[in-house]
This record gives C-alpha cells, structure tokens and sequence, in this order.
C-alpha cells in the first residue's frame, strides 16, 4: 500500500502525461529548468501556465481544442535544446516557447526551420518571448520564428528617445558585458545617443567579462572619475546587482538605465540602493495603467506563494496571439495560424501591438520607469513583496521602435 | 582591493579543494538564516561554527576515506561535493538570491577619500580579514597546538607516534579551514549578493590565489591576493589596446581588418582574466608559487 | 610481443561495429538517433579524455578547450566549403577538427606538461578559464552568443550521401567513433601506451631507463587532442551549431564526470562512463529537476566506495564468473539490492518532496513525507547488513578463488 502511494507519487511527479486526447494543441516549453538559470525558467513557466489556463477557461479555440503545457530542459545549453526539442517532436509538440538565452534560440530557431523543411506534414512554430539578439529577425530570420519581446536595438531606440528628452543629463557612462549582447548594447548606445544627441558626451565604454567580476568598486571610481551623471548597462543578473550595490555604496550618485532589473530577484538584492536612481526599458511592467494592474494581481493571486510578481508581458501576448490567431483561421495547424499570425494587430493591457510581416518582430510601445518606494497614497503593485515598485515615466510608441530589417523570407 | 581580504581567508587552508568556495556560500546563506532569528552579531559568530562542522563531517565520512586513494581522488571528490552542495542549497533557499543585508549599525560612510566614500562595512571587513590572518599566523607559529597541526602536515607518522590524534588534527583543520570560508561567507554574502551562483563566481579565483602564492603558504596568499587586486585594480583603469601600442609604432590598422577585433580588446577588457594568466604563468615559471615550499 | 588483434578480440570489435551498425533500426526514433549520435560523440571523448587522465595519469580540467576548437574549426571549414574556398567532403571534416586539437594540444601541451599531477589540473584549469573568457570576446571567429551555424548539406552529395537525414549523421558519427575506438586500443598497445603508463606509475623510474617523461606526456596529450578535436567535429556536423559554452568549464567537467564514473582503470571504462552519463543527464532531465544532486551523489558515491569506477566494480567479477562463483555471492547481492532499492526509493521522494514543497499542498504530503522518512531510515538500517553479508560473502570466496587460479 505504501509502496503503491509513493509510486503513484512518483508518477505523478514524473508529469507522466495521461490521456491525451487528439483536441490538444501542446505547447513545448523549452527551457533552462536545471543549473543556474533554472529560477527565470521556472517563473517563465508558472507566467505561461497561467496564460494557458486562462485560454482553456475562456474555451474559445476553435473545435473545442485546449492547450497544454509540456516542460522540457534545455539546461540553459544550444547543444541540449536541439537534442531536447527532438524529444519535444516526439512528444507531438506544435507551439515551442523558448526566450532565456540568445545562442539557445538561434539554435532552436534554425533547428525548427530545418525541420519544418524537412518534414511538411508536422511543421512546429517558434514562439519567442524574451532572446534579444537582433539578429534572430534580421540575418537569421525564419518563417516559423516569432518574437514578441523588442531587441536590444529597439529597447536602446526607446531608452535614447527618452534621454533625448532629458536634457538635464549631459554625459552617460557605458558598462557592459564582454559578449555579444553586451557588445551590441554599447554599439547601439553609442550610434543612437550620437544621432539623438549630439551634444551628449559619452564619458566611458567598458566592457567586462560576464560574470567574473566580484567587486565592481575599480570600475565606479573610475566612473567616479570621469564626471559621467548617467550609466547605460544591459547587465543582467549578479553584474547588474553587484554594478548598483557598489556604486551607491562608494556615494557615486547618477542614474542607472538598465534592461534587466526586473528579472526575477532583481528587485529584492538591489533593494533600498536602487530607488528613484534605477530605470528600466520594458515592454510591460504592473504600474503602466489599472489593466496592468489587474493582470499583476491575478499573477499573485494564482501564486501566493512565488517569490516572483508578474514580469513577462511578452509570454502573455505570445498567448493571448496564438489564440487569437487560431480562432480566426478556425484552425490550429502551426502553419496556417503562423500565417494568421504574421500581420496581426492585437490590443493588450498595455496598448496596441502588432506583428511585423517582414521581419516577425513584435512592435509594442515600450516603457521607461524608474524604481519607486511604493507609498499608500498610490495604487501601485511592488514587487517581490519589497514595498518597491516601477513608476512609468515615459511610453514610447512603438512606431519610435522601428527599425529596418535584413530579413528576407523566401 | 576587496575581493583581495576575501580571497585571503580562503587560501590558509593551503588544501586544494573545490568545495571551498561552497563552504564560503554555506557561510553566506547560514548567516542569512540566524540572522533572520539571531540578528547579524550572533550570526557572525554562529554561522562559521556551523560550516566548520558540515566541514568535519565532511571530512571524517568523507576525505578521510578517499584519502588512501590518493590526491586526484581527493580533488575529484571535493569538485563532486561542489556540485552537491549548490543543489542542496537550490533545494533548501531557492533558486533567487536571498535578501542578506549589510546590518544598519554598519551602513554608513566611514570617511570620503578623493570625493569616494569608503562604507564602514569594508573597513570592517577588513579589520576582521586582517585580523584573522594575524591571529592564525600567530597561533600556527607560536604556540603549541600550531606546532602539531604543522608537524601533521609534514610527518603524520612521527605525530602518530609521537601519541597524537592524526586524523583528528586533518579534521580539526579542515573544519576550521571551511569555518573560515564561512567567516568570508558571513562578511562577504551581504556585501555581494547571496545566490546560489556565488560559489562558482568566487571559486576559480581562489584557486589563483592559493596557486600564486604557493600552496601551504599564509604568507605568500597574503601578497598573492594583495598583488591580484593590483593588478586588477590598476589594469581596470587602462584603456590601452595594442591598436594603440601599434599606433605608436606608426603601424596603422584599418578597422575593417579582420584582426581588428581581436586587437582592439583593451587591458581593461581583459582584467578579470588576468590572474589565471597570472596562474599559469606561474605554474610554468615556478610551480611551487610565490611563497611555497613544496610543489603539489 | 602479443599481437594486438588476437582471434578473441576481432570477434568483439566485429560485435561492436554490429551492434553500432544495426542500433538505429532498433531505436528509428528521432531523439532516439540524436541521443545515439551524441552518444558515439561523448564516446570518443571520453576516451581521448582518458588518454591523459587513465593512462598517462594527467587530471585535466580544460579537455573541454580542444574539443570546443576542433568544432569550431571545423563550423568555419563547412562555412568555407559552402563559399566555394575548397572541397571536402563533410565525411572527412573531423579530420580538420582532430588536426584543429592536435596543433592547440602541441602548443598548450609543451608548456603545460612538464609537470604531473596537481599544477597541470591547475595550469588546464587556468587555460580553460582563459580560454573561455576569450570565446564570449572574439565574437568574429567564435560568433558570440549566437555561436556559429552550419549547414551540413552545404557541401552537396557525395556518393548519394546528403547528410540531411539524421540516419546519414548517425552513420558518419558510427564509423568515426569506431575508428578512433580501434585508434585509441591500438595506441594503448603500443610501446607508447606502454610508457604512458610508466610514466603514469613511476616517472622517475622511466627516466632511469631512459625515456624522457615530459616528452611521453606531451605527446599522449597531443594525441589526446586530436581525438577531442575529432569529437568536436562531429559536434558540429550533428547540431550544426557551435556556441562557446562548449569549450567551457562545465563541458570540461562533464568529462570528468564520464571518465570517472565509468572507471579510468580499463580501457573501457569511459565508454561506459559516456553512456551512463549522456543518457542520464538526457532522460533524467526529463522526470525531474533534481537531476543534478543524484548525479552528483552518484558521482560522490562512486568516489568514495569504488575509486575505479563501474567498469573496475565489472571488472572485479570477472575472475569469479570464470570459475563459476557468482552464484555464491547471489544472497548477499539480493539482499543489498532490495534494501538499497528500498533507501534509493525513499531517498528520492524526500528530495522530490522538497523540491517541489512549494507546489503541493493538502494531507497526501504530510503521508508521504513520513513513509520517504521510514523507507530512508528502514532501507539505510537493511542496507547497512546486506553490505556486511556481501563483504562476508568476498571474504569467504577469496580462498576458493586463491586456490582456483
């Protein structure tokens, strides 16, 4: 009896999945769950799961179709995603979301596009909702690839709009980790705050080995030094953290725009040292407008017990898309939702977003906010149960985001 | 100049181990836990006793029994352990990191030097690291108990003999070995940031330490990690490139040259990776390190 | 001098090239055939590994780097081949990537090899981490985070072999892998091999009759190379991407973990060490998130009760199977098997239970908490007898076998 209740727990655990029936779409989700980044892919999932649940409860796809959610490990590595998406094909997968990593989805979006080559009568859609490398929608575009979060080029497009505006600061200081997001982040800060403004100096451009550094205090003097009011980083993780931590506690007071702080844990390790002082380019964050709002709440009220708050409004849109792209072609064949898909315009939380048909590339307003004390008399959500939270200051409309593209789909 | 008191606590031990830097992220996440009940004081004396002894009973069921099989097996089992603590610790906190404060009483600017402000929690820090290493060095040279764990180290037969606790005294060292490691955890945790990838982004620089300065040398992990934080410290704020040497040369290189890329990573670029050149470097040139007296 | 191939010999490597041949008709499968292609890759890398580390006694902690430049080479070589700059079949690309890791391993090997033991892993671990700082700054040769992508199919078909099909890659990987196999026994038959192992045991001895320790080293590291360079190779042919974090220091631990826990006492310990690994960290992954601590306990464990790993553990029973004993030892072995199934069970759902203790609420987790707790503690209790009675039982055969051979 013992035996039998522990193996029905094992089971269980195993997410065996049982009784599948043909009216499914399922949704493989290919991600690090494992090692080191396995915190941002658990929450990515716990953000999907939730979209899809509400998608089943609305119950509008068309055939009575539901959606479910299959998890694979990456383990965060190309070489495994390719191995694990072969076992996700096995698995009978239609839809792979996948978004933490750039080098992951390249791999998995060249994997998809040569499999979908290869085998007509299966083909899969990539639906990416967080891999910033641009060029996953310029030279290494693909049919079957779809992103809903904004590249590094179009987020730096919105932040130099909004420091074009502030014309208080006349100096901005760039650190950047030593790979190629790091790299394309300072080329593309440099080359859009030069034709934004001119008269900007840029008093600095470093660049570190990722996750190498431990005590960020050479680089703040040296920031210190050079009389910089402003520092643009797309640091992410224990960089950003360690980057901000050290330079309110050396007194170096200047503004921080960053990317990344959101991410989960983000908020909690910088804490009191980042308020009114660190900013944030995103595509979605819970202060933006009361339907935000709302969406943040539900996340919480779905997970009491996460660490986590409501970060990726890119999963949401990818969903809420699919859906929207299904019920209208009436089908849920990846290939002809993926050409639904592939001019739609769509209303969100946060305002109108729509498909680029060249280039697959989401275009969404874009957000620059700051790191507030939440106090009573607001009604913001904080994060991460810190009393911090993101006060919007500027929307970018997604027109200002628009780039030109290499991609060619033939 | 920090991260140089930080790794100095680390090296004493003189043991290859890669399960160091894991002791040093238990000191941190224990720290963060009695804190949560004790406050950060009791903390910073509690937090290492309970690392030194996860260190001893490593040791004891551990170590001990792979001993026989000589160095490799002991360096292999101490890089599997690496790995089990960091899921141990995923599977007990978490994956995020944890909120690990400085305490207030500390969190404030001691004095302003060249328009920086020096924190309060770094002069600390360094008067414990220091203090520490004066204490250690005095009770490993001068005094009794010091004498045996050295003459353990070199001739265990002759102690054995001699009628002392061989075993026991590995143990004792290693424990306080990994107590110390937890002490840089404790001090270093809630300056840094408590996750569980902080093992890993400490761990190869302390073996640099330990490996420049010669291994079972206090001293010479005293001036390595001193001359590490230098080299670090100093090469940060060089914005040279061999472009630049080159250019002074009078050897022009189109930017568009394909070895443009490659010689324009400045020295600031490349300073966190200096010291493993640094390393082998010195592993080529004189294998026993700065300070050492033996070779492996 | 004993002849390499005796009768006995061409049989099983005439059974291994059988069994690699019809594997994929067994397992038609498409991850099957990707994992059995990663499988023959892990293969020779493990074993090239085991060059150093087995054989020549060199713990190294940077393999991964000569791996990871093979396959890069060989990403540029297809990439070339594509432009129109030269032809070569994509059969013969792992010899690029093997002369990719044998010109590296000449060049690190000379300075790194001079001495033994704990300041070589120091000096490879240092390399490693250079190594792969690097590979994140020179985006132009290692494509930075998006790595360098390939097309397999660049080069056209060969004799009506395209390499689209997984088969095809499957088959290429199949016979490289058996080549180098066959390459790697032979090398450690001859004189070399031989040395090798001398130097491993007793350098300054070998120095004494006149071989020059060093020399041996570096060209048992040399060659270690090529063969990670091959495997390299065929990395890419098969994912057709290469990123950095394949010359990385977790890809270089990872072989670590291979070689030893698969033995690096018999020549094919790796092997079983390279299937063992590959397939758990694969189907592992995909039941459960703790993958990582068993396999790390696994690899403590076998650290710690069977230094020579799984294949010495196989190894030690051979004489007994020969004289017909096993069964003698059978009682012992059920009993310990049952109570450590019992422990492994409880074991496992402690740590389930605690890494999914956020997401499960409700009574059934209090229940199985307390029946985990019992299986650990009663299994732990059974265990520790049935260890008992199987060292009785070696005990009591050793004797018999004394007098038996």
């Amino acid at each position: 009896m013992r035996l039998m209740s522990l193996l029905c727990f094992a089971l269980l655990s195993l997410q065996v999945s049982c009784g599948q029936t043909n009216k499914e779409v399922v949704i493989g989700f290919v991600e690090g769950l494992s090692g080191p980044f396995a915190n941002i892919g658990e929450v990515a999932l716990r953000h999907l799961q939730l979209e899809v649940d509400e998608v089943n409860r609305r119950g509008n796809l068309p055939n009575g179709i539901r959606m479910t959610v299959l998890p694979f490990d990456n383990k965060t590595n190309p070489q495994e995603a390719l191995l694990v998406f072969r076992a996700a094909l096995d698995a009978g997968v239609d839809y792979v979301f996948q978004g933490n990593s750039s080098s992951v989805a390249v791999a998995l979006s060249g994997a998809i596009a040569k499999h979908n080559h290869r085998n007509p009568d299966h083909p899969v859609l990539f639906m990416n909702y967080a891999a910033l490398d641009p060029a996953l929608t310029n030279e290494h575009c693909e049919k079957s690839h779809f992103r809903f979060d904004a590249d590094v080029n179009m987020k730096m497009a919105a932040l130099t709009e909004y420091i074009a505006v502030r014309k208080d600061i006349d100096s901005v200081y760039l650190i950047n980790q030593d790979y190629s997001y790091g790299q394309a982040v300072s080329a593309a800060a440099r080359s859009m705050l030069a034709s934004k403004r001119p008269d900007l100096r840029i008093a600095g451009d470093d660049l570190h080995p990722i996750g190498r550094v431990k005590d960020f205090s050479p680089y703040i003097a040296k920031i210190k030094a050079s009389g910089a009011q402003a520092i643009v980083t797309g640091n992410w993780g224990s960089d950003l953290t360690l980057l901000i931590k050290s330079a309110r506690q050396m007194g170096v007071d200047v503004d921080f725009f960053t990317f990344n702080v959101g991410m989960t844990g983000g908020v909690t390790t910088i804490g009191e040292s980042g308020i009114e002082r660190v900013h944030q380019v995103t595509n979605w964050h819970g202060n933006i407008n009361d339907a935000t709002r709302e969406n943040a709440r539900l996340y919480r009220e779905k997970y009491p017990d996460a660490f986590e708050d409501a970060y990726y409004g890119s999963i949401r849109r990818a969903v809420r898309m699919l859906e929207k792209a299904m019920i209208e072609s009436g089908s849920d064949n990846p290939e002809t939702v993926g050409f639904a898909l592939r001019d739609m315009e769509f209303i969100d939380d946060a305002g109108l977003v729509s498909m680029r048909a060249d280039s697959h590339q989401l275009l969404q307003p874009l957000f620059v906010s700051k790191l507030v004390k939440i106090s009573g008399e607001f009604d913001l959500v904080d994060i991460e149960r810190t009393g911090l939270g993101f006060e919007t200051l500027a929307e970018i409309p997604a027109e200002k985001t628009h780039m030109t593209t290499t991609c060619q789909f033939d | 100049m920090l991260s140089s008191g930080l790794t100095l606590i680390f090296s004493m031990m003189g043991v290859l181990n890669f399960a160091h830097a894991s002791f040093y992220m238990l000191g941190a996440y224990f720290a963060y836990q009695t804190g949560l009940v004790f406050g950060f004081w009791p903390a910073l004396f509690l937090a290492p006793i309970l690392v030194g002894v996860v260190g001893a009973i490593t040791e004891r069921y551990g170590l001990r029994k792979v001993h026989k099989f000589g160095h490799v097996a002991e360096l292999l089992f101490t890089f599997g352990l690496a790995y089990v603590i960091e899921e141990v610790v995923h599977l007990i906190w978490g994956r995020a990191p944890v909120d690990y404060r400085i305490p207030e009483s500390l969190n404030f600017t001691l004095f302003t030097l060249f328009n920086t402000q020096y924190p309060a929690y770094r002069a600390f820090m360094m008067i414990i690291s220091v203090g520490m290493l004066i204490s250690l060095f005095l009770v490993l040279t001068k005094t009794r108990i010091g004498l045996i764990v050295q003459a353990s180290l070199t001739h265990p037969d002759m102690v054995q003999a001699l009628g002392h606790n061989v075993p026991r005294v590995f143990m004792l060292v290693f424990a306080g070995g990994c107590a110390l490691a937890g002490l840089a955890g404790v001090l270093g945790g809630n300056l840094f940031i408590t996750e569980p990838g902080m093992a890993f982004a400490v761990g190869s620089i302390v073996f640099v330490v330990v490996v420049v300065g010669g291994m079972g040398s206090l001293v010479g992990a005293f001036i390595a990690s001193l001359l590490i934080g230098a080299i670090q410290t100093f090469s940060i704020g060089l914005d040279l490139s061999f472009i630049d040497l080159m250019g002074v040369l009078g050897v022009v290189i189109d930017s568009n040259s394909s070895w443009y890329a490659g010689l324009s990573i400045t020295i600031s670029q490349t300073a966190p990776v200096l010291p493993y050149l640094l390393m082998v470097l010195m592993l080529i040139v004189r294998p026993r390190g700065l300070m050492g007296t033996r070779e492996s | 001098m004993e002849r390499v191939f005796n009768k006995s010999r061409l049989i099983l490597w005439g059974s291994v090239a059988l069994v690699f041949a019809l594997l994929p008709l067994l397992f038609p499968g498409g991850f099957a055939l990707s994992m059995l292609s990663q499988l023959g890759i892990a293969i020779i890398f493990a074993l090239s590994y085991n060059m150093l580390l087995g054989q020549t006694g060199l713990l190294s902690f940077g393999h991964a780097v000569y791996f990871g430049l093979g396959a890069f080479m060989t990403a540029h070589a297809i990439n070339f081949v594509e432009e129109g700059a030269f032809g070569l079949p994509i059969s013969f690309m792992p010899l690029v990537g093997g002369l990719t890791g044998l010109v590296f391993s000449l060049f690190l090997g000379f300075v790194t090899t001079r001495r033994p033991g704990t300041p070589f892993a120091m000096i490879s671990l240092g390399i490693a981490e250079m190594v792969a700082a690097s590979a994140l700054m020179f985006t132009t040769f290692f494509g930075g985070e998006g790595g360098i992508v390939t097309d397999r199919t660049a080069g056209g078909a060969v004799w009506g072999v395209s390499y689209g099909p997984q088969v095809q890659v499957y088959y290429l990987i199949a016979v490289w892998c058996f080549i180098s196999m066959a390459l790697m026994f032979v090398i450690t038959r001859t004189p070399l091999g031989q040395i090798a192992n001398a130097v491993r045991d007793n350098p300054e001895r070998t120095q004494f009759i006149g071989y020059n320790p060093t020399r041996v080293r570096w060209i048992m590291m040399s060659l270690a190379g090529f063969f990670a360079g091959i495997g390299g190779a065929l990395t890419t042919i098969n994912y057709e991407i290469i990123t950095a974090e394949s010359l990385g220091l977790m890809a270089s631990g990872n072989v670590v973990l291979m070689a030893f826990i698969g033995g690096i006492g018999q020549f094919w310990g790796p092997i079983v060490g390279a299937v063992l690994v590959t397939f758990l960290q694969s189907a592992l992954s995909n039941f459960t998130q703790a993958w990582l601590l068993y396999f790390g306990l696994l690899f403590l464990l076998i650290i710690l009760f069977s230094p020579g790993g799984i294949s010495s553990l196989i190894a030690m029973h051979g004489p007994l199977w020969r004289a017909g004993m096993m069964k003698r030892l059978m009682p012992s072995y059920v009993s310990a098997l049952c109570s450590g199934g019992v422990t492994l069970i409880g074991i496992i759902g402690v740590i389930e239970l605690l890494y999914r203790g956020t997401l499960l609420v409700g009574v059934h987790v209090a229940f199985t908490w307390i029946v985990a707790g019992f299986l650990v503690l009663v299994g732990a209790f059974f265990l520790r007898r049935a260890i008992r009675s199987v060292a009785q039982a070696w005990e009591d055969l050793s004797p018999d076998l004394a007098k038996w051979s």
